[in-house]
């Protein structure tokens, strides 16, 4: 499949864009707690506050394995920069259409945001990024509205990334880390 | 014994470093008694209006273990509430107080984590759907998805433990029957 090059100025009108998962750290004093491989309002919650959200436009009418493996080695960088390091594991894509024409509340836009700015990095650098703008809804009702079509009309997009050994050993440090305050608890 | 920069630490004496927070466990423990203390309070605070009269129910069984979750991850320092691994102290003690009021609603134990902003966000399942809380220091967030409609419900503080109640009592309803009324909704 040839890679697909987006149109920066517009989303198309069958495009299929797609949230970054990550695995977010426990609270510290919630580690027993089981994982929950799943979606979760926090998928959802940005960072920034003004509750623009970050999105991945996967593919013109379909996910692109090209636009796929471009927007992996970004998502997988991106892990690494986290305060925690994270691991990736994926997307959650859903059809613009659902995002545009929701079957309850308003619709949500969806704008290019492509990030091309020369000094930057080839791996910082994403001419697939977009933004869903909240336009009026606060933080926590924009990360719910996406959370909720994203999960009743999204799929998963599974990414399985074979760590290198750099990432391995910042897991195992963490994980040592968390086993480090357990055994300081008991 | 585990040897970190610092030198050696003790599991016995429980001094441990994690992300520059260094604590002794006597200290710890009786920040914890005072900060656990200050929650159950009876004065000054927006939650506790139960009536004098009135029993409060008790608590669900997982109480306790998400109140020592919960304590267990917050922390007086901001900047380490940033990450996602704490909590800022207040949205704590406000998680504390919406659990306390309301554990014997809610439809089981809780999944926890920490917000990018700082709240507290716990997830419970239903028999026919979901329900999120966003709990913070200023106002409760309770976000349900019922036979896939999303529904919102906003509690502050100064609705107090009674409109806390009175809100979660319907979306528990909600979620056990998958009834629901949609004009109830504050989703836009």
């Amino acid at each position: 499949m040839a890679l697909w090059i987006p149109n920066t100025d517009k989303i198309g009108p069958n495009e299929h864009l797609g949230r970054r998962l990550f695995d977010k750290p426990q609270l510290i004093g919630a580690l027993d707690q089981r994982p929950r491989h799943r979606l979760r309002l926090g998928h959802f919650l940005e960072k920034r506050d003004g509750g623009e959200t970050s999105l991945d436009r996967m593919g013109e009418s379909c996910v692109n394995k090209g636009v796929r493996s471009y927007l992996a080695q970004r998502a997988i960088k991106a892990a690494e920069k986290f305060r925690e390091p994270q691991q990736f594991n994926g997307w959650t894509v859903i059809h613009i259409k659902i995002l545009r024409k929701p079957p309850h509340g308003t619709p949500i836009s969806v704008e290019p945001f492509p990030i091309t700015a020369p000094e930057l990095d080839e791996l910082d650098k994403n001419i697939y990024h977009a933004h869903a703008l909240p336009e009026g809804r606060s933080y926590n009702d924009m990360a719910f509205q996406l959370f909720w079509l994203f999960s009743e009309h999204g799929r998963t997009e599974y990414y399985k990334h074979i760590l290198n050994w750099r990432e391995r050993w910042m897991i195992i440090c963490t994980r040592f880390r968390d086993w480090l305050w357990l055994s300081s608890q008991e | 014994m585990l040897a970190t920069a610092n030198g050696t630490v003790s599991a016995r004496t429980r001094e441990f470093e994690y992300n520059g927070l260094l604590a002794r466990d006597a200290e710890k423990a009786k920040w914890f008694e005072e900060f656990v203390r200050s929650t159950r309070s009876n004065e000054g605070t927006s939650y506790m209006i139960w009536g004098n009269n009135e029993p409060r129910p008790p608590g669900a069984s997982w109480f306790r273990l998400v109140e020592r979750r919960i304590s267990e991850s917050s922390t007086p320092d901001p900047n380490l509430a940033r990450g996602g691994r704490w909590l800022p102290q207040a949205t704590a003690i406000a998680a504390l107080k919406f659990f306390e009021a309301a554990s014997d609603l809610l439809p089981g134990e809780p999944y926890i984590y920490g917000s990018p902003l700082g709240d507290l966000i716990a997830e419970f399942d239903g028999e026919k759907g979901t329900l999120t809380s966003v709990i913070g220091p200023n106002v409760t967030l309770l976000f349900a998805i019922i036979g896939g409609i999303p529904i919102k419900k906003t509690v502050s503080p100064e609705g107090g433990e009674r409109e806390l109640r009175s809100k979660l009592r319907g979306l528990a309803e909600s979620l056990r029957t998958g009834k629901h009324g949609a004009l109830d909704t504050e989703h836009r």
